[in-house]
């Protein structure tokens, strides 16, 4: 009989039982509804790749990551349910700091041990006195350093931070994230959406996709404030002429822009452009307001909703402060 | 005899039956509100689910389910009209994917029965 090790317990799987059965029968709760591999309570997630019939109607992000249907899974083989949900951490160096704006900070780490991550993901990163913000990795994996973008946030603790005298040592957790490129589609269009700093996982996405050959339409939309939080414009504009496919368009809320840079809020935008992403899928990064706003437009305008990848950058509140008189 | 769920292809094709179902009720003034979520995935999967439901195809919910699930509604105004609405949009849908009148009233029968329990009645 197939043995399933969840956390501390080891668990005799009955023949012909699911993993859910298996797992209530021995007084686990594990949320469930449906038992029938449609309202998704019971994903878990195995540390080794489980049978593609555990992961029908899953998100192929999530497929990727051993993620599967409790009710669906009935095993033949041993597993193991990966309960702990939080990876390991490990020290990092700051290897380099570079000023990719007034308020984009370049942050490249050299971590002690290689991370293994897919281009989008985020990572959190803790100071020694447990300060932990997440931030997303803009580089590739096939990179020495990991690459962040920090923006300086007003009264920002760990941005304040990592903009001034950074020092002492630092920690890291992750990979998370199910915001990423996957293979398989090569001629998909894909549209990419980013607001602020944002655009992090989206260039890590872009250029993954470039490297592995995709040879679809690739769109992407920068929106930022004002034209001074627009960054790494000479870089993409360098990727968009030696690849055809790669477009990019920026576009502020306020200020007069520059030739080449739109006026106006990006819903507005894309609204315009876009009468149907049918086929298309869509990777939208950055405030959570607009994130929102724009993932219901993309699914209301044609995308499938298995094809919408979104990573909204939730703020951490902001600390007490006096006020005056 | 097989299900409407197996004729209209399974579990794959209900996907694409989802993201029909749920753009019509995200786009209809008349339950919108009821649809509004951060977290449209989630909202999806329930959709899914209530779709494999009507449709025959495999589900183990109960109507204490439907009723637990729905009851932090009714303090919104969740009533009879909007039910209503719900169903005429899966019509519609149904209608888009080909299904015949007959099989669409017939979902239509499946789904009114669970109607008491969406409203707590």
């Amino acid at each position: 009989m197939p043995k399933l090790q969840y956390g501390e317990r080891l668990i005799e799987v009955h023949p012909g039982e699911s993993v859910l059965e298996a797992l209530l029968r021995s007084e686990i709760a594990v949320p469930h509804s449906c038992r029938a591999g449609a309202c998704q309570s019971c994903v878990l997630r195995s540390t080794s790749a489980p049978p593609a019939t555990a992961q029908l109607g899953l998100k192929e992000t999530l497929r990727l990551q051993n993620y599967f249907f409790a009710c669906l899974y009935r095993p033949n083989e041993d597993l193991t349910i990966d309960t702990d949900s939080t990876p390991k951490e490990q020290e990092v160096q700051i290897l380099e700091r570079e000023t990719l704006g007034p308020r984009v900070l370049g942050l490249k780490l050299k971590p002690s041990q290689s991370l293994s991550y897919r281009a989008g993901q985020f990572i959190q990163l803790r100071r020694e006195d447990g300060l932990t913000r997440s931030y997303s990795l803009a580089s590739l994996p096939n990179e020495d350093a990991l690459t962040l973008h920090i923006r300086l946030v007003p009264n920002g603790r760990m941005s304040q931070w990592l903009f001034g005298e950074p020092s002492g040592p630092l920690y890291l957790r992750g990979p998370s994230g199910d915001c990423f490129y996957t293979e398989g589609k090569p001629e998909q269009p894909l549209l990419l959406l980013g607001t602020g700093t944002g655009l992090a996982p989206l260039y890590g996405i872009l250029r993954e996709a470039l490297q592995s050959g995709h040879h679809g339409p690739i769109q992407l939309f920068h929106g930022a404030v004002s034209e001074t939080d627009l960054y790494l414009q000479n870089e993409l504009q360098a990727l968009a002429k030696e690849h055809p496919n790669l477009s990019y368009e920026r576009c502020v809320l306020q200020g007069e822009p520059s030739e080449g840079v739109l006026r106006g809020d990006l819903r507005a935008v894309v609204k315009e452009r876009f009468k149907s992403l049918r086929g298309w899928r869509a990777f939208i990064c950055g405030d959570p307001e607009l994130v929102n706003a724009l993932k219901k437009w993309a699914f209301l305008t044609g995308a499938s909703m298995k094809e919408i990848f979104a990573d909204a950058f939730v703020m951490s509140p902001v600390p007490n402060q006096v006020t005056a008189g | 005899m097989s299900s409407l769920y197996e004729q209209l292809g399974g579990a794959p094709a209900i996907d694409a039956a989802v993201d029909i179902f749920y753009r019509k009720m995200l786009s209809d003034d008349r339950v919108s509100r009821f649809f509004e979520t951060t977290d449209m995935e989630r909202q999806a999967a329930k959709q899914k689910g209530f779709l494999t439901m009507v449709l025959g195809g495999p589900n183990n919910y109960t109507g204490l389910d439907m009723r637990t699930a729905h009851a932090k509604l009714l303090p919104l105004g969740l009533n009879d009209s909007h039910v209503d609405a719900v169903i005429e949009n899966l019509g519609t849908t149904l209608k888009e994917l080909g299904v015949t009148d007959e099989k669409i009233a017939e979902v239509a029968k499946i789904a009114n029965s669970v109607r008491n329990d969406i409203l707590g009645r």
